[in-house]
Protein backbone atom coordinates (compact mmCIF):
# COMPACT_ATOMS: atom_id res chain seq x y z
CA UNK A 1 0.00 0.00 0.00
CA UNK A 2 1.68 3.53 -0.41
CA UNK A 3 0.40 6.55 1.83
CA UNK A 4 -2.79 7.62 0.62
CA UNK A 5 -3.49 3.55 1.22
CA UNK A 6 -4.31 2.30 -2.04
CA UNK A 7 -2.64 -0.57 -3.78
CA UNK A 8 0.70 0.76 -4.73
CA UNK A 9 1.43 -0.11 -8.54
CA UNK A 10 4.04 -2.48 -9.98
CA UNK A 11 5.77 0.53 -10.94
CA UNK A 12 5.85 2.40 -7.36
CA UNK A 13 7.28 -1.05 -5.84
CA UNK A 14 9.75 -1.18 -7.99
CA UNK A 15 10.99 2.27 -7.30
CA UNK A 16 10.64 1.76 -3.53
CA UNK A 17 12.84 0.55 -1.04
CA UNK A 18 14.29 -3.24 -0.23
CA UNK A 19 10.64 -3.77 2.03
CA UNK A 20 8.60 -2.85 -1.47
CA UNK A 21 10.28 -4.89 -3.73
CA UNK A 22 9.55 -8.11 -1.22
CA UNK A 23 6.26 -6.59 -1.61
CA UNK A 24 6.77 -7.59 -5.26
CA UNK A 25 8.34 -11.05 -4.54
CA UNK A 26 5.10 -11.94 -1.90
CA UNK A 27 3.14 -10.80 -5.14
CA UNK A 28 4.83 -12.72 -8.08
CA UNK A 29 6.99 -15.75 -6.28
CA UNK A 30 4.11 -18.23 -6.33
CA UNK A 31 3.41 -17.74 -9.60
CA UNK A 32 6.93 -17.66 -11.25
CA UNK A 33 7.08 -21.08 -9.14
CA UNK A 34 4.23 -22.46 -10.37
CA UNK A 35 5.50 -21.43 -13.87
CA UNK A 36 9.28 -22.87 -13.16
CA UNK A 37 7.90 -25.99 -11.91
CA UNK A 38 5.70 -26.89 -14.19
CA UNK A 39 8.62 -26.81 -16.38
CA UNK A 40 11.99 -28.16 -14.58
CA UNK A 41 10.42 -29.35 -11.69
CA UNK A 42 10.39 -28.08 -7.98
CA UNK A 43 13.70 -28.40 -6.57
CA UNK A 44 15.15 -25.91 -9.63
CA UNK A 45 12.52 -23.75 -9.61
CA UNK A 46 13.35 -22.61 -6.54
CA UNK A 47 16.34 -21.47 -7.62
CA UNK A 48 15.49 -19.65 -10.77
CA UNK A 49 12.59 -17.80 -8.67
CA UNK A 50 15.66 -16.88 -6.13
CA UNK A 51 17.77 -15.96 -8.91
CA UNK A 52 14.58 -13.95 -10.85
CA UNK A 53 14.10 -11.97 -8.12
CA UNK A 54 17.54 -11.27 -7.15
CA UNK A 55 18.27 -10.07 -10.25
CA UNK A 56 15.13 -8.35 -10.62
CA UNK A 57 16.06 -6.33 -8.02
CA UNK A 58 18.99 -5.18 -9.34
CA UNK A 59 17.98 -4.42 -12.48
CA UNK A 60 14.84 -2.59 -11.39
CA UNK A 61 16.13 0.31 -13.08
CA UNK A 62 15.59 -1.43 -16.42
CA UNK A 63 11.76 -1.94 -16.10
CA UNK A 64 9.59 -0.10 -17.86
CA UNK A 65 8.11 1.80 -16.07
CA UNK A 66 4.89 2.29 -18.94
CA UNK A 67 4.09 -1.30 -18.06
CA UNK A 68 1.23 -2.17 -16.15
CA UNK A 69 2.65 -4.86 -14.48
CA UNK A 70 6.20 -6.57 -13.25
CA UNK A 71 4.75 -9.96 -14.40
CA UNK A 72 6.22 -10.19 -18.16
CA UNK A 73 9.59 -8.96 -17.27
CA UNK A 74 9.51 -11.38 -14.54
CA UNK A 75 8.95 -14.46 -16.62
CA UNK A 76 11.04 -12.90 -18.80
CA UNK A 77 13.81 -12.74 -16.63
CA UNK A 78 12.72 -16.18 -15.30
CA UNK A 79 12.87 -17.79 -19.26
CA UNK A 80 16.21 -16.52 -19.44
CA UNK A 81 17.11 -18.46 -16.76
CA UNK A 82 15.18 -21.45 -17.54
CA UNK A 83 16.97 -21.66 -20.96
CA UNK A 84 20.15 -22.22 -19.05
CA UNK A 85 18.10 -25.55 -18.41
CA UNK A 86 17.10 -25.87 -21.85
CA UNK A 87 19.12 -29.79 -21.68
CA UNK A 88 17.52 -31.11 -18.39
CA UNK A 89 14.13 -29.67 -19.35
CA UNK A 90 14.72 -31.80 -22.79
CA UNK A 91 15.93 -35.00 -21.24
CA UNK A 92 12.88 -34.60 -18.82
CA UNK A 93 9.89 -34.09 -21.45
CA UNK A 94 11.87 -37.14 -23.09
CA UNK A 95 11.95 -39.33 -20.01
CA UNK A 96 8.03 -38.15 -19.22
CA UNK A 97 6.92 -39.38 -22.61
CA UNK A 98 8.78 -42.80 -22.41
CA UNK A 99 7.05 -43.08 -19.19
CA UNK A 100 3.70 -41.84 -20.41
CA UNK A 101 3.77 -44.09 -23.38
CA UNK A 102 3.88 -47.26 -21.49
CA UNK A 103 1.91 -46.03 -18.38
CA UNK A 104 0.93 -49.58 -16.79
CA UNK A 105 5.09 -49.96 -17.61
CA UNK A 106 4.39 -53.14 -19.96
CA UNK A 107 2.30 -52.05 -22.19
CA UNK A 108 -0.36 -53.83 -20.72
CA UNK A 109 -4.14 -52.77 -20.11
CA UNK A 110 -5.88 -52.86 -16.49
CA UNK A 111 -7.36 -56.03 -16.38
CA UNK A 112 -10.22 -54.33 -14.25
CA UNK A 113 -10.30 -51.37 -16.90
CA UNK A 114 -13.19 -51.81 -19.46
CA UNK A 115 -12.02 -51.47 -22.82
CA UNK A 116 -13.57 -48.19 -23.46
CA UNK A 117 -11.62 -46.88 -20.06
CA UNK A 118 -8.88 -48.77 -21.14
CA UNK A 119 -8.24 -46.80 -24.72
CA UNK A 120 -9.69 -43.60 -22.92
CA UNK A 121 -6.87 -43.53 -20.49
CA UNK A 122 -4.14 -44.55 -22.78
CA UNK A 123 -5.80 -42.26 -25.15
CA UNK A 124 -4.94 -39.40 -23.02
CA UNK A 125 -1.69 -40.92 -21.46
CA UNK A 126 -0.34 -41.32 -25.26
CA UNK A 127 -1.63 -37.89 -26.12
CA UNK A 128 0.56 -36.36 -23.00
CA UNK A 129 3.40 -38.48 -24.04
CA UNK A 130 2.93 -37.31 -27.74
CA UNK A 131 2.99 -33.74 -26.18
CA UNK A 132 6.11 -33.76 -23.82
CA UNK A 133 7.86 -35.63 -26.63
CA UNK A 134 7.17 -32.63 -29.16
CA UNK A 135 7.92 -30.15 -26.67
CA UNK A 136 10.71 -31.92 -26.15
CA UNK A 137 11.60 -32.02 -30.04
CA UNK A 138 10.92 -27.26 -30.20
CA UNK A 139 13.92 -25.15 -30.27
CA UNK A 140 14.15 -23.37 -27.09
CA UNK A 141 13.25 -20.47 -28.29
CA UNK A 142 9.86 -21.26 -29.55
CA UNK A 143 9.10 -23.38 -26.51
CA UNK A 144 9.20 -20.30 -24.73
CA UNK A 145 6.99 -18.55 -26.57
CA UNK A 146 4.49 -21.41 -26.60
CA UNK A 147 4.57 -21.81 -23.06
CA UNK A 148 4.31 -18.15 -22.06
CA UNK A 149 1.48 -18.23 -24.18
CA UNK A 150 0.23 -21.42 -22.89
CA UNK A 151 1.38 -21.78 -19.33
CA UNK A 152 1.52 -17.87 -18.15
CA UNK A 153 -1.26 -16.93 -20.32
CA UNK A 154 0.75 -13.98 -21.39
CA UNK A 155 -0.81 -11.74 -24.64
CA UNK A 156 1.52 -11.83 -27.74
CA UNK A 157 2.65 -8.14 -26.42
CA UNK A 158 3.45 -9.26 -22.97
CA UNK A 159 5.35 -12.28 -24.48
CA UNK A 160 7.17 -9.53 -26.53
CA UNK A 161 7.60 -7.24 -23.64
CA UNK A 162 9.40 -10.61 -21.78
CA UNK A 163 11.59 -11.67 -24.24
CA UNK A 164 12.34 -8.38 -25.72
CA UNK A 165 11.24 -9.53 -29.55
CA UNK A 166 8.85 -7.99 -31.46
CA UNK A 167 5.46 -9.11 -31.43
CA UNK A 168 5.72 -10.20 -35.34
CA UNK A 169 8.36 -13.08 -33.79
CA UNK A 170 6.22 -14.06 -31.15
CA UNK A 171 3.68 -14.58 -33.95
CA UNK A 172 5.68 -16.58 -36.12
CA UNK A 173 7.33 -18.59 -33.32
CA UNK A 174 3.78 -19.60 -32.43
CA UNK A 175 2.60 -20.53 -35.63
CA UNK A 176 5.49 -22.56 -36.12
CA UNK A 177 4.80 -24.48 -32.57
CA UNK A 178 1.47 -24.94 -33.57
CA UNK A 179 2.36 -26.63 -36.81
CA UNK A 180 5.06 -29.27 -35.02
CA UNK A 181 2.07 -29.74 -32.45
CA UNK A 182 -0.70 -30.17 -35.03
CA UNK A 183 1.67 -32.65 -36.86
CA UNK A 184 2.26 -34.89 -33.80
CA UNK A 185 -1.22 -34.67 -32.50
CA UNK A 186 -1.94 -36.10 -36.55
CA UNK A 187 0.71 -38.48 -35.67
CA UNK A 188 -0.77 -39.68 -32.42
CA UNK A 189 -4.31 -39.92 -34.16
CA UNK A 190 -2.91 -41.88 -36.85
CA UNK A 191 -1.15 -44.89 -34.71
CA UNK A 192 -4.22 -45.00 -32.77
CA UNK A 193 -6.56 -45.51 -35.86
CA UNK A 194 -3.87 -47.84 -36.41
CA UNK A 195 -3.75 -49.45 -32.68
CA UNK A 196 -7.31 -49.75 -32.35
CA UNK A 197 -7.78 -51.14 -35.96
CA UNK A 198 -5.10 -54.33 -34.72
CA UNK A 199 -6.34 -55.19 -31.47
CA UNK A 200 -5.17 -52.87 -28.85
CA UNK A 201 -2.08 -50.86 -27.40
CA UNK A 202 -0.63 -53.70 -25.73
CA UNK A 203 2.15 -55.31 -27.07
CA UNK B 1 -4.41 -7.93 -31.72
CA UNK B 2 -4.83 -10.37 -33.77
CA UNK B 3 -3.94 -13.48 -31.43
CA UNK B 4 -4.53 -17.00 -33.19
CA UNK B 5 -5.70 -19.33 -30.99
CA UNK B 6 -4.02 -23.00 -30.46
CA UNK B 7 -6.21 -25.46 -31.84
CA UNK B 8 -8.80 -26.94 -28.64
CA UNK B 9 -7.65 -30.12 -28.27
CA UNK B 10 -3.67 -28.94 -28.32
CA UNK B 11 -4.52 -26.11 -26.01
CA UNK B 12 -6.60 -28.58 -23.28
CA UNK B 13 -3.26 -31.23 -23.71
CA UNK B 14 -0.91 -27.90 -22.98
CA UNK B 15 -3.31 -26.78 -20.34
CA UNK B 16 -3.33 -30.44 -18.12
CA UNK B 17 0.60 -31.27 -18.82
CA UNK B 18 2.70 -31.58 -16.11
CA UNK B 19 0.15 -29.11 -13.81
CA UNK B 20 0.77 -31.57 -10.68
CA UNK B 21 3.61 -29.44 -8.81
CA UNK B 22 3.61 -28.65 -5.29
CA UNK B 23 3.11 -25.11 -4.15
CA UNK B 24 6.38 -23.65 -3.17
CA UNK B 25 6.96 -23.88 0.99
CA UNK B 26 6.82 -21.20 2.77
CA UNK B 27 9.84 -21.73 4.32
CA UNK B 28 11.36 -21.06 1.00
CA UNK B 29 9.31 -18.49 -0.17
CA UNK B 30 10.31 -16.32 3.77
CA UNK B 31 13.86 -17.61 3.18
CA UNK B 32 13.88 -15.46 -0.21
CA UNK B 33 12.31 -12.77 0.47
CA UNK B 34 14.49 -12.38 3.87
CA UNK B 35 17.65 -12.52 1.23
CA UNK B 36 16.16 -10.14 -0.65
CA UNK B 37 15.72 -7.64 2.08
CA UNK B 38 19.19 -8.19 3.63
CA UNK B 39 21.28 -9.11 1.04
CA UNK B 40 23.96 -5.97 0.13
CA UNK B 41 23.42 -5.19 -3.45
CA UNK B 42 26.21 -6.51 -5.85
CA UNK B 43 28.97 -3.73 -6.11
CA UNK B 44 29.13 -2.51 -9.85
CA UNK B 45 33.11 -1.30 -9.50
CA UNK B 46 34.26 0.41 -12.37
CA UNK B 47 38.27 0.02 -11.34
CA UNK B 48 40.04 -1.80 -14.27
CA UNK B 49 41.02 -4.75 -12.42
CA UNK B 50 42.45 -6.73 -15.09
CA UNK B 51 45.19 -8.87 -13.39
CA UNK B 52 47.46 -11.53 -15.29
CA UNK B 53 48.69 -14.38 -12.96
CA UNK B 54 51.40 -17.09 -13.48
CA UNK B 55 52.24 -15.74 -16.96
CA UNK B 56 55.81 -15.23 -18.54
CA UNK B 57 58.25 -14.56 -16.07
CA UNK B 58 57.66 -10.63 -14.90
CA UNK B 59 60.84 -10.72 -12.21
CA UNK B 60 60.63 -6.90 -11.83
CA UNK B 61 60.82 -5.70 -8.27
CA UNK B 62 62.21 -7.24 -4.81
CA UNK B 63 65.55 -9.62 -5.59
CA UNK B 64 64.49 -12.40 -3.26
CA UNK B 65 61.24 -11.38 -2.89
CA UNK B 66 58.80 -14.55 -1.41
CA UNK B 67 55.93 -13.82 -4.32
CA UNK B 68 53.24 -14.12 -1.64
CA UNK B 69 50.32 -12.04 -3.29
CA UNK B 70 47.30 -11.46 -0.79
CA UNK B 71 44.45 -9.17 -1.53
CA UNK B 72 42.44 -8.30 1.53
CA UNK B 73 38.37 -10.29 1.41
CA UNK B 74 35.80 -8.48 0.68
CA UNK B 75 33.37 -8.98 3.00
CA UNK B 76 30.45 -6.97 1.47
CA UNK B 77 30.73 -8.82 -1.92
CA UNK B 78 27.44 -11.25 -1.30
CA UNK B 79 26.91 -14.13 -2.56
CA UNK B 80 26.16 -13.93 -6.03
CA UNK B 81 22.32 -14.27 -7.21
CA UNK B 82 22.99 -17.70 -9.09
CA UNK B 83 22.08 -20.41 -6.63
CA UNK B 84 23.47 -23.25 -8.66
CA UNK B 85 26.43 -26.05 -7.80
CA UNK B 86 29.86 -25.25 -9.21
CA UNK B 87 29.33 -28.56 -11.15
CA UNK B 88 26.18 -26.85 -12.42
CA UNK B 89 27.50 -23.97 -13.09
CA UNK B 90 30.69 -25.22 -14.91
CA UNK B 91 28.15 -27.47 -17.25
CA UNK B 92 26.49 -24.44 -18.18
CA UNK B 93 30.29 -22.44 -19.03
CA UNK B 94 30.76 -25.73 -20.75
CA UNK B 95 27.86 -25.33 -22.94
CA UNK B 96 28.35 -22.09 -23.79
CA UNK B 97 32.14 -22.88 -24.87
CA UNK B 98 30.49 -23.28 -28.99
CA UNK B 99 29.86 -19.86 -28.42
CA UNK B 100 33.47 -18.45 -28.58
CA UNK B 101 35.22 -18.41 -31.95
CA UNK B 102 38.72 -18.44 -31.63
CA UNK B 103 40.14 -15.09 -33.00
CA UNK B 104 43.33 -15.00 -35.91
CA UNK B 105 46.06 -12.76 -35.97
CA UNK B 106 50.15 -12.75 -34.59
CA UNK B 107 49.30 -11.67 -30.91
CA UNK B 108 47.78 -13.25 -28.37
CA UNK B 109 47.04 -9.32 -26.25
CA UNK B 110 47.07 -9.94 -22.68
CA UNK B 111 45.60 -6.97 -20.27
CA UNK B 112 45.84 -7.63 -16.66
CA UNK B 113 45.87 -6.24 -13.30
CA UNK B 114 47.95 -7.64 -10.18
CA UNK B 115 47.82 -6.76 -6.34
CA UNK B 116 50.29 -9.18 -4.58
CA UNK B 117 51.73 -9.48 -1.61
CA UNK B 118 55.12 -9.65 -1.37
CA UNK B 119 57.16 -10.68 1.72
CA UNK B 120 60.57 -8.92 1.33
CA UNK B 121 63.01 -10.94 3.54
CA UNK B 122 65.02 -8.33 6.01
CA UNK B 123 67.70 -7.82 8.69
CA UNK B 124 66.91 -7.43 12.55
CA UNK B 125 67.03 -3.75 11.50
CA UNK B 126 64.95 -3.94 8.54
CA UNK B 127 67.19 -3.65 5.66
CA UNK B 128 66.52 -6.51 3.18
CA UNK B 129 68.99 -9.61 3.20
CA UNK B 130 71.67 -9.56 0.62
CA UNK B 131 71.53 -11.55 -2.23
CA UNK B 132 74.26 -13.83 -1.31
CA UNK B 133 72.08 -14.88 2.14
CA UNK B 134 69.26 -16.54 -0.85
CA UNK B 135 69.34 -19.85 1.48
CA UNK B 136 67.76 -17.93 4.39
CA UNK B 137 65.16 -16.41 2.68
CA UNK B 138 62.70 -18.90 3.75
CA UNK B 139 63.33 -18.40 7.46
CA UNK B 140 64.01 -14.72 7.22
CA UNK B 141 62.07 -11.86 8.82
CA UNK B 142 59.83 -10.36 6.26
CA UNK B 143 57.92 -7.09 5.72
CA UNK B 144 54.76 -6.94 3.08
CA UNK B 145 54.02 -5.00 1.08
CA UNK B 146 51.59 -4.88 -1.78
CA UNK B 147 52.90 -4.69 -5.40
CA UNK B 148 50.18 -3.42 -7.32
CA UNK B 149 50.73 -4.14 -11.40
CA UNK B 150 48.83 -3.29 -14.01
CA UNK B 151 50.05 -4.24 -17.70
CA UNK B 152 49.94 -5.75 -21.01
CA UNK B 153 51.40 -8.20 -22.93
CA UNK B 154 51.91 -8.88 -26.81
CA UNK B 155 52.54 -12.70 -27.29
CA UNK B 156 53.33 -14.09 -30.21
CA UNK B 157 51.06 -16.72 -31.19
CA UNK B 158 53.83 -19.40 -31.72
CA UNK B 159 54.45 -18.73 -28.31
CA UNK B 160 56.67 -16.88 -26.14
CA UNK B 161 59.68 -18.84 -28.04
CA UNK B 162 59.17 -16.83 -31.54
CA UNK B 163 60.92 -13.83 -29.10
CA UNK B 164 59.12 -10.58 -30.58
CA UNK B 165 56.65 -10.46 -27.76
CA UNK B 166 56.76 -7.62 -25.26
CA UNK B 167 55.23 -6.34 -21.77
CA UNK B 168 54.42 -3.29 -20.41
CA UNK B 169 54.22 -2.65 -16.61
CA UNK B 170 53.16 -0.31 -14.00
CA UNK B 171 54.46 -1.09 -10.94
CA UNK B 172 53.36 0.62 -7.60
CA UNK B 173 54.00 -0.43 -3.99
CA UNK B 174 50.89 -0.31 -1.29
CA UNK B 175 51.46 -0.75 2.84
CA UNK B 176 50.27 -3.58 4.21
CA UNK B 177 52.39 -3.69 7.05
CA UNK B 178 54.49 -1.08 8.75
CA UNK B 179 55.44 2.35 7.41
CA UNK B 180 56.46 3.96 4.26
CA UNK B 181 59.90 4.27 6.02
CA UNK B 182 60.05 0.71 6.77
CA UNK B 183 59.34 0.06 2.94
CA UNK B 184 62.24 2.60 1.94
CA UNK B 185 64.45 0.87 4.37
CA UNK B 186 63.45 -2.38 3.12
CA UNK B 187 64.58 -1.47 -0.27
CA UNK B 188 60.89 -0.95 -2.34
CA UNK B 189 61.07 2.81 -3.22
CA UNK B 190 57.20 4.12 -2.11
CA UNK B 191 56.99 6.46 -5.11
CA UNK B 192 54.30 6.71 -8.15
CA UNK B 193 53.85 3.77 -10.37
CA UNK B 194 57.14 2.85 -12.40
CA UNK B 195 56.75 2.16 -15.89
CA UNK B 196 59.08 0.18 -17.88
CA UNK B 197 58.53 -2.13 -21.22
CA UNK B 198 60.15 -5.11 -21.23
CA UNK B 199 60.57 -7.78 -24.07
CA UNK B 200 59.14 -11.57 -24.12
CA UNK B 201 60.89 -13.55 -22.53
CA UNK B 202 62.70 -11.73 -19.81
CA UNK B 203 65.79 -12.46 -19.28
CA UNK B 204 67.49 -13.57 -16.64
CA UNK B 205 66.65 -16.46 -14.20
CA UNK B 206 63.06 -16.50 -12.30
CA UNK B 207 63.49 -15.10 -8.62
CA UNK B 208 61.28 -15.63 -5.78
CA UNK B 209 59.26 -17.93 -3.94
CA UNK B 210 55.68 -18.57 -3.98
CA UNK B 211 53.46 -20.34 -1.11
CA UNK B 212 52.04 -22.23 -3.99
CA UNK B 213 55.13 -23.78 -4.32
CA UNK B 214 54.78 -23.97 -8.14
CA UNK B 215 56.62 -22.81 -11.12
CA UNK B 216 54.41 -20.50 -12.85
CA UNK B 217 57.99 -18.53 -13.76
CA UNK B 218 59.24 -19.02 -17.45
CA UNK B 219 63.04 -18.75 -16.91
CA UNK B 220 63.99 -16.84 -20.39
CA UNK B 221 67.50 -18.97 -20.44
CA UNK B 222 66.66 -22.60 -20.84
CA UNK B 223 64.53 -23.42 -24.48
CA UNK B 224 63.77 -27.25 -22.92
CA UNK B 225 62.35 -25.55 -19.15
CA UNK B 226 59.06 -28.04 -19.01
CA UNK B 227 57.13 -25.23 -18.16
CA UNK B 228 58.06 -23.96 -21.68
CA UNK B 229 56.93 -27.06 -23.46
CA UNK B 230 53.94 -27.26 -21.04
CA UNK B 231 51.09 -26.09 -23.87
CA UNK B 232 49.41 -24.84 -20.86
CA UNK B 233 52.00 -22.34 -19.29
CA UNK B 234 53.47 -21.40 -23.19
CA UNK B 235 50.31 -22.21 -25.41
CA UNK B 236 50.26 -22.49 -28.85
CA UNK B 237 47.33 -23.00 -31.44
CA UNK B 238 49.35 -25.96 -32.66
CA UNK B 239 49.93 -27.13 -29.11
CA UNK B 240 46.43 -26.55 -28.14
CA UNK B 241 45.27 -28.47 -31.15
CA UNK B 242 47.44 -31.49 -30.04
CA UNK B 243 45.16 -31.92 -26.35
CA UNK B 244 42.56 -33.88 -25.93
CA UNK B 245 39.01 -32.75 -25.71
CA UNK B 246 37.62 -35.64 -23.75
CA UNK B 247 37.67 -34.39 -20.46
CA UNK B 248 38.51 -37.94 -18.89
CA UNK B 249 41.56 -37.69 -21.16
CA UNK B 250 42.51 -34.11 -20.58
CA UNK B 251 42.09 -34.45 -17.36
CA UNK B 252 44.82 -37.08 -17.40
CA UNK B 253 46.41 -35.09 -19.45
CA UNK B 254 46.93 -32.02 -17.20
CA UNK B 255 48.02 -34.66 -14.72
CA UNK B 256 50.98 -35.56 -16.65
CA UNK B 257 52.24 -32.12 -17.23
CA UNK B 258 52.03 -31.52 -13.65
CA UNK B 259 54.41 -34.06 -13.19
CA UNK B 260 56.48 -33.05 -15.84
CA UNK B 261 56.47 -29.99 -14.50
CA UNK B 262 57.86 -31.59 -10.96
CA UNK B 263 54.77 -30.35 -9.77
CA UNK B 264 52.59 -32.64 -7.07
CA UNK B 265 49.39 -33.43 -8.80
CA UNK B 266 46.52 -31.56 -6.41
CA UNK B 267 43.34 -31.16 -6.91
CA UNK B 268 44.88 -27.02 -6.38
CA UNK B 269 47.23 -27.61 -9.22
CA UNK B 270 45.29 -28.94 -11.25
CA UNK B 271 42.68 -26.30 -11.16
CA UNK B 272 45.77 -23.99 -10.87
CA UNK B 273 46.80 -25.13 -14.84
CA UNK B 274 43.74 -25.04 -16.20
CA UNK B 275 43.23 -21.08 -14.71
CA UNK B 276 46.72 -20.44 -15.87
CA UNK B 277 46.04 -21.83 -19.50
CA UNK B 278 43.51 -19.31 -19.76
CA UNK B 279 45.72 -16.43 -18.50
CA UNK B 280 48.79 -16.86 -20.13
CA UNK B 281 46.92 -16.32 -23.49
CA UNK B 282 44.76 -19.53 -24.11
CA UNK B 283 41.74 -18.27 -23.52
CA UNK B 284 42.20 -16.58 -27.57
CA UNK B 285 43.92 -19.65 -28.95
CA UNK B 286 41.88 -22.33 -27.96
CA UNK B 287 39.32 -24.33 -30.02
CA UNK B 288 35.92 -25.05 -28.65
CA UNK B 289 35.87 -28.38 -27.91
CA UNK B 290 38.92 -27.58 -25.76
CA UNK B 291 37.13 -24.84 -24.00
CA UNK B 292 34.37 -27.25 -23.56
CA UNK B 293 36.55 -29.80 -21.99
CA UNK B 294 38.89 -27.79 -19.27
CA UNK B 295 35.13 -26.97 -17.53
CA UNK B 296 34.34 -30.26 -17.37
CA UNK B 297 38.00 -31.30 -16.56
CA UNK B 298 37.43 -28.50 -13.29
CA UNK B 299 33.80 -29.95 -12.82
CA UNK B 300 34.91 -32.86 -12.23
CA UNK B 301 37.93 -32.01 -9.55
CA UNK B 302 36.56 -33.23 -6.13
CA UNK B 303 35.47 -30.56 -3.89
CA UNK B 304 35.19 -27.97 -5.95
CA UNK B 305 32.36 -25.79 -4.91
CA UNK B 306 31.34 -22.64 -5.98
CA UNK B 307 31.91 -19.36 -3.27
CA UNK B 308 31.15 -15.83 -4.09
CA UNK B 309 30.03 -13.63 -6.99
CA UNK B 310 32.98 -11.10 -7.97
CA UNK B 311 32.83 -8.27 -10.27
CA UNK B 312 36.19 -7.67 -12.02
CA UNK B 313 36.26 -4.51 -13.83
CA UNK B 314 32.62 -4.55 -14.63
CA UNK B 315 32.81 -8.25 -15.63
CA UNK B 316 30.64 -10.14 -13.25
CA UNK B 317 31.88 -13.60 -12.28
CA UNK B 318 31.58 -16.47 -9.80
CA UNK B 319 34.44 -17.95 -7.77
CA UNK B 320 34.53 -21.77 -7.72
CA UNK B 321 36.89 -23.00 -5.74
CA UNK B 322 38.86 -26.28 -3.86
CA UNK B 323 40.40 -26.23 -0.77
CA UNK B 324 43.65 -28.06 0.37
CA UNK B 325 46.43 -27.90 3.00
CA UNK B 326 45.47 -24.52 4.00
CA UNK B 327 44.69 -22.84 0.90
CA UNK B 328 41.80 -22.60 -1.19
CA UNK B 329 42.33 -22.28 -5.02
CA UNK B 330 39.65 -20.42 -7.03
CA UNK B 331 39.13 -19.74 -10.28
CA UNK B 332 36.43 -16.92 -11.47
CA UNK B 333 34.59 -17.78 -14.39
CA UNK B 334 31.98 -15.84 -16.55
CA UNK B 335 29.50 -19.04 -17.33
CA UNK B 336 27.40 -17.47 -19.69
CA UNK B 337 30.64 -16.27 -21.63
CA UNK B 338 32.62 -19.44 -21.44
CA UNK B 339 34.88 -17.07 -20.02
CA UNK B 340 37.55 -17.70 -16.98
CA UNK B 341 38.10 -14.12 -15.84
CA UNK B 342 40.52 -14.65 -13.23
CA UNK B 343 41.74 -16.55 -9.97
CA UNK B 344 42.47 -16.28 -6.36
CA UNK B 345 44.26 -17.78 -3.99
CA UNK B 346 43.04 -18.11 -0.50
CA UNK B 347 44.34 -19.06 2.97
CA UNK B 348 42.09 -20.82 5.01
CA UNK B 349 42.03 -22.35 8.68
CA UNK B 350 44.82 -21.35 10.95
CA UNK B 351 48.12 -19.92 9.46
CA UNK B 352 51.10 -17.97 11.65
CA UNK B 353 51.32 -14.99 9.49
CA UNK B 354 47.73 -14.39 7.49
CA UNK B 355 44.31 -14.36 9.16
CA UNK B 356 41.82 -17.29 7.64
CA UNK B 357 40.15 -15.91 4.84
CA UNK B 358 43.27 -14.25 3.20
CA UNK B 359 42.88 -13.54 -0.32
CA UNK B 360 46.53 -14.84 -0.78
CA UNK B 361 46.60 -14.12 -4.92
CA UNK B 362 44.47 -12.20 -6.66
CA UNK B 363 44.64 -11.75 -10.42
CA UNK B 364 42.09 -11.23 -13.58
CA UNK B 365 42.83 -10.97 -17.10
CA UNK B 366 41.49 -10.78 -20.66
CA UNK B 367 42.94 -11.96 -23.66
CA UNK B 368 42.33 -11.48 -27.25
CA UNK B 369 43.99 -11.50 -30.63
CA UNK B 370 45.43 -8.92 -32.80
CA UNK B 371 47.44 -8.58 -35.98
CA UNK B 372 50.36 -6.35 -34.28
CA UNK B 373 52.25 -4.66 -31.15
CA UNK B 374 53.57 -1.13 -30.49
CA UNK B 375 56.79 -0.74 -31.29
CA UNK B 376 59.17 -1.68 -29.48
CA UNK B 377 62.58 0.46 -28.73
Amino acid sequence: MNYSGEESTDTELLAGDREDFAQLFDKYARTIYRYAARRVGPDIAEDIVADTFMRAFENRHKFNTSATSALPWLYGIATNLLRRQHRNETRALKAFARNYADPLGSGQVATDDTAEASVSRLDASNTTAQLAQALAALPAKQRDVLLLYAWAELSYAEIATALDISIGTVRSRLNRTRAVLRAAHNEFSTAKSFVIAHGGFGG
Amino acid sequence: MNEQKLPPHIAESLAAFNTDVPEPSDKFLLRTRNKLTTAPVRRTSTLSRVVRWGAVTVTVGVVGAIAISLLPADPKNPIGARPASAAAILREAAENAHEVEPGTGSYVHIQYQDKTLIGVPINEDGTPLSNDRQSEYQQAKKLYYYDNVVGEQWISVNGIDDMTGQETLRHSPELFEGTLADLEKAGISPGPPVFTMVPIPNQGPARGMSIRQDDSEIPAGDPNHPSRLSPFMNPTSDKLASLPTEPAALGARIEDDLRQRNQPVTKINMLATVSRLFGVGGDALMSPELREALFLVVADIPGIERFDQVDLAGRKGIALGVEEDGLRQEIIIDPDKSKVLGQRLIVVGDNQTFPNGTVAHSSSFTANITTSQPNVD
